[in-house]
């Protein structure tokens, strides 16, 4: 499993950036980890590109796994209805 | 790639400054109406707006102050506290801590923040005085409300309470358009802001999300049902996407309504159901439904095909309704703003286009036969077009007189409480135009004299009942048109200037001799005086020693003039004459030796030619001539300019009777050659001030005019002949 870390500030101002360490990942083979715990800010932008990032390792058959996601992602993602279709255990706040 | 919202950042200072504008009148219309919904909805937006970008921006002090701010307003619109004088101080001062925070992040001014401090804390305690406590900002509502482990249902904010007792909801379809995000609109911040006004359930449609390679991270490509439960109206939920309006598609309808209201039930049913019979009723049944099982079961495919079904069959009635009800979103569509420099720029282009068209003419009485009628005629059809394009542009740079008046309604409320004075401000006229340039140097000479109106002239309640006139004293503030310029009056119905202290100050002053006999008009001058003022203490309003004399000299820069009447026991009136324009200039061109000046038409009283033996020189006074029963003094415009003249004696050349700041002289000059209309080239900003020349064009064929400033050409005259000053 490889582990993919998020930076603090996950917005559109950093979206082609995180779009870029997104493709990486996908480039790598096997399951993810996506650690989560640094991640302060979030928008839109950034969620989306989680959103299609997570899709596509559905697509590939492959699994993800949440290292303690942020309450602040949890805000975001639950704000846009976008929780459940992110994975994100539902356990946590 | 980045985007800087910095750039973004100049047109919420400006519109946020618009809108304190408007806020502030509101205000004070608030003050007069005694607490109107509507005004008071008017202040309500603007604060929304405000709150809205600051928060987009990060300014998280505008945004929390304004965000009590608002509390308090709403407080007032649902009529649960009632306007008093305190609360209507408070909301005012609001608008001048709210300019100063503006200033802060704008400029890095320090705004004092110890008045923002005890403001807010003030707005606190009146919100707090309403029975309120204010409910925390809507982001931590949402922490709450849509974190899904926390499972309850319920916020802990104050919203909570009257969401969950709400029953009607609200069914909004989302869509972002490609500028969306890159505007600064995140759909984040804006359902948080909806979660604010009570629980929110956020469906996604993800129907058109491109895989990851292909998805442009600068645009959203998700969608939303969104199904809000909240007795808030219409018009809060517009408000929240106000800032959104054009970068995306919103479609908001009422699917589930109060039993208390059946008639608005039954119309809105009506309605939708006339244009979607089918599509229509299943999101009323699914949505509560939908909302309660969220947090349980991951969402339904069904639910997220039928619901955009729904919502695009429905909206065209819903945009007929918006249609009707928002008149002012399509009043927006039709005016852009456009920095005052590209104006200029195009003023520029157009004056230097006359100038060559004018080249043209002159060229053309050179060229004989049927090509130089047929040159002539185009050229007259150019000279048509081309004035007309000058008009036109002109135009765009009105603005009416109102962008200046609006200050003094809140300018005469403070003085009038801080004087015990009762005062009723008249504004009329303000729809007059005038350019935008002489209208912002026009503000504070007006400041100036309602102050002193407020200050000097309006006696106390109890001075003015003694007198036989009512109590509340009268500022009257007034623009018209006339003729090429526009005239504003300042006038009270006040005690009018003391001409006894007036003469008196002169004479301990020396500017005047205890033995000249002054008409009331001449007395009435004398306060326009450098350094004069008979305010027995100075105060901050006025009596600073910048008195009337600043305000005149500000006047003529632009090219205008101040007169005053008054009379005693009646009331004081300055008359404003101004030129609707700084850029072009109506005038006579005159030709003394090889020079041609410009004579501005607006001075011009009449032209004349003396006959020998019908000018004295008078000891002190120099040269003068008789004019109507008047000494009017001449000044010859070679001696003036040091040219060498074709005529030197009065008989062989024109007198030109001229007027300036209520003084007129005579101007002897070669010939008079022809009106025009000249465009200004300023002296001061390619070469430096000159007393006497107002300015500089150029010349059909080329050369250059100096254009004459007569007030200045009158004033150096009178300095150069000491005692004749008061008698022109």
């Amino acid at each position: 499993m490889s582990s993919l870390q998020l930076a603090s500030v996950c917005t559109l101002r950093e979206a082609a950036e995180l779009k870029g360490q997104l493709m990486a990942q996908l480039g790598q083979p096997g399951d993810v980890e996506i650690d989560a715990a640094q991640v302060g800010k979030v928008d839109t932008a950034g969620l989306q590109l989680l959103l299609a990032f997570v899709s596509q390792l559905d697509i590939e058959g492959r699994n993800l796994a949440w290292k303690q996601p942020n309450p602040e992602l949890y805000r975001a993602a639950g704000q846009l209805g976008l929780v459940e279709a992110l994975k994100l255990p539902a356990v946590e706040a | 790639m980045s985007i800087d919202l910095a750039q973004f950042h100049a047109t919420f200072f400006e519109e946020s400054r618009e809108a304190l504008d408007t806020m502030e009148a509101a205000l004070l219309e608030l003050d007069e109406s005694g607490g109107d919904p509507e005004t008071i909805n008017t202040i309500f937006r603007v604060a929304h707006s405000i709150k809205g970008g600051a928060g987009m921006f990060g300014f998280s002090d505008i945004a929390s102050f304004t965000h009590t701010l608002e509390t308090l307003l709403d407080e007032l619109r649902n009529s649960r506290v009632a306007l008093n004088e305190r609360i209507s101080n408070a909301l005012l001062q609001s608008v001048d801590v709210l300019r100063a925070m503006i200033g802060t992040v704008q400029h890095g001014h320090e705004a004092d923040p110890e008045r923002v401090a005890t403001l807010h804390a003030e707005l606190t305690a009146l919100v707090k005085g309403a029975g309120v406590d204010t409910p925390p900002p809507p982001p931590v509502i949402a922490v709450e409300a849509s974190t899904p482990p926390a499972a309850a249902p319920a916020p802990a904010g104050a919203a909570a309470p009257e969401s969950t007792s709400a029953r009607n909801q609200w069914a909004i379809r989302f869509r972002a358009r490609q500028e969306l995000l890159t505007r600064g609109n995140d759909p984040v911040r804006l359902f948080s802001e909806l979660a604010g006004l009570g629980p929110l359930d956020a469906r996604p449609d993800l129907s058109t999300m491109p895989t990851l390679e292909a998805l442009d991270p600068e645009v959203c490509h998700i969608a939303w049902d969104l199904v809000l439960t909240s007795d808030v109206a219409r018009e809060t939920i517009d408000l929240i996407f106000e800032w959104a309006e054009g970068d995306c598609d919103l479609d908001v309808k009422r699917v589930v309504a109060a039993p208390a209201e059946p008639a608005a039930v039954t119309e809105a049913t009506e309605t939708e159901q006339a244009a979607a019979p089918e599509a229509a009723a299943p999101v009323a049944a699914e949505a509560p439904s939908a909302a309660a099982a969220k947090a349980e079961a991951p969402i339904a495919a069904p639910a997220v095909v039928a619901a955009p079904a729904a919502a695009s069959a429905a909206a065209p009635v819903v945009k007929a309704v918006e249609g009707s009800g928002k008149p002012a979103a399509s009043a927006d569509s039709t005016s852009i703003r456009v920095s005052i420099e590209k104006i200029d720029e195009l003023l520029n282009m157009v004056s230097e286009i006359v100038i060559t068209q004018s080249m043209l003419n002159q060229l053309a009485t050179r060229v004989d036969g049927v090509a130089g009628d047929a040159l002539k005629s185009g050229l007259a059809q150019l000279e048509s077009n081309v004035r007309e394009l000058q008009e036109s542009v002109m135009r765009v740079r009105m603005l009416p007189v109102s962008f200046v008046f609006s200050r003094f309604p809140r300018l005469v409320r403070d003085l009038s409480h801080r004087l015990g004075k009762q005062i009723r401000l008249k504004m009329t006229g303000e729809q007059t135009e005038l350019d935008k340039t002489v209208l912002e140097k026009i503000g504070d000479p007006l400041v100036h004299l309602v102050r002193n109106s407020i200050d000097h002239g309006i006696e106390m309640p109890d001075a003015r009942v003694e007198a036989g006139k009512p109590a509340e004293g009268t500022v009257h503030l007034n623009a018209f048109h006339k003729g090429g310029s526009i005239t504003l009056e300042v006038s009270d119905d006040g005690k009018g200037l003391d001409k006894d202290r007036i003469r008196e100050k002169a004479i301990s002053r020396g500017l005047i001799d205890a033995r000249d006999a002054l008409t009331d008009d001449q007395i009435n001058e004398l306060i326009f005086l450098p350094g004069f003022s008979t305010a027995e203490a100075t105060t901050d309003l006025s009596g600073r020693g910048v008195g009337m004399d600043v305000v005149r000299r500000n006047i003529k820069e632009l090219g205008g003039s101040i007169e005053l009447k008054s009379e005693k026991g009646k009331g004081t009136r300055f008359v404003i004459n101004l030129p609707l324009t700084l850029a072009i200039v109506d005038g006579l061109s005159v030709q003394v030796g090889e020079e041609t000046y410009i004579v501005p038409l607006v001075t011009i009283v009449e032209s004349l030619q003396l006959k020998p033996g019908h000018s004295n020189n008078l000891v002190d006074h120099g040269e003068v001539f008789s004019f109507r029963g008047d000494y009017l003094p001449i000044i010859r415009l070679h001696e003036a300019f040091g040219v060498e003249p074709k005529a030197r004696n009065l008989h062989e050349g024109l007198v030109m009777v001229v007027e300036g700041d209520g003084r007129r002289a005579g101007l002897f000059v070669d010939s008079l050659l022809g009106q025009q209309q000249v465009v200004i080239k300023s002296m001061e900003s390619n070469y430096g001030r000159i007393e006497g020349i107002g300015g500089a064009t150029i010349l059909g064929e080329g050369a250059v005019a100096l254009i004459l400033d007569v007030p200045g050409l009158i004033r150096l005259a009178a300095n150069s002949q000491p005692a004749a000053r008061l008698i022109a």
